[in-house]
């Protein structure tokens, strides 16, 4: 297989798993927030539990921030993050951070009425930005894909 | 990102005889850039429209106008 048929099969393959990790993401806030919070982390569950929500919050952040294929040649990883892949990228950016501060403006008017742990607070901002970076940059992927 | 550009990439290409993958080898990007650069999705920097027009083997300007309708 050439390098440019593995991109291909690279980008096809990112744009398939980004939405799907952003649900995974998602679905793990989703858990946290239904009430069952980790202790107080003297178990070696509760220390589990928090710190895989960071660890994956960091690998998603940095795959989506270099664009993956990390152990592959240097040609194909220029090729999966080629002109339009970065453009999408960018994009992706700026709908992460659009919806970062439009949960920080919710979170600040939500403060008014109910107090919120800074945990919870960051657990909210952290997961509307990548999942909203994540989805965008998957759209316009599989729209470029699908044109 | 596809207002104000018409593009004759495809008609181009096509010319040649070469497939999209062919020309993203050519021009060192993938064929989805190709594929949304003809299809007006995706606008082109500078740096990759000269490299289009380079290994087409035409002026810039034989590939891409402004739209002023």
């Amino acid at each position: 297989m050439t390098d440019a048929e593995t991109a291909d099969r690279l980008v096809h393959r990112r744009a398939r798993m980004m939405p799907a990790m952003a649900v995974i993401f998602l679905a793990q806030q989703a858990s946290y927030f239904s009430g069952h919070h980790p202790g107080d982390g003297s178990r070696l569950v509760d220390h589990i539990a928090i710190s895989a929500w960071p660890i994956l919050s960091v690998v998603l952040v940095i795959a989506f921030a270099t664009g993956g294929g990390w152990f592959r040649g240097a040609r194909v990883r220029a090729l999966i993050n080629d002109e339009s892949a970065r453009a999408h990228r960018a994009e992706g950016f700026r709908f992460g951070f659009l919806a970062t501060m439009a949960a920080a403006i919710a979170l600040y008017a939500l403060s008014l009425f109910e107090p919120m742990s800074a945990r919870d607070a960051i657990h909210v901002l952290m997961s509307a930005g990548i999942a909203a970076a994540l989805i965008r940059f998957a759209m316009l992927e599989r729209r470029a894909l699908n044109s | 990102m596809s207002s104000g550009l018409i593009n004759f990439l495809r008609d181009e290409r096509t010319r040649l005889g070469w497939t999209q993958a062919e020309l993203a080898e050519r021009v060192g990007v993938s064929r989805k850039t190709i594929n949304t650069v003809e299809n007006g999705v995706f606008i082109p920097s500078t740096v990759l429209a000269l490299k289009l027009a380079a290994a087409i083997g035409k002026p810039v300007e034989a590939l891409f106008k402004l739209d002023e309708a």
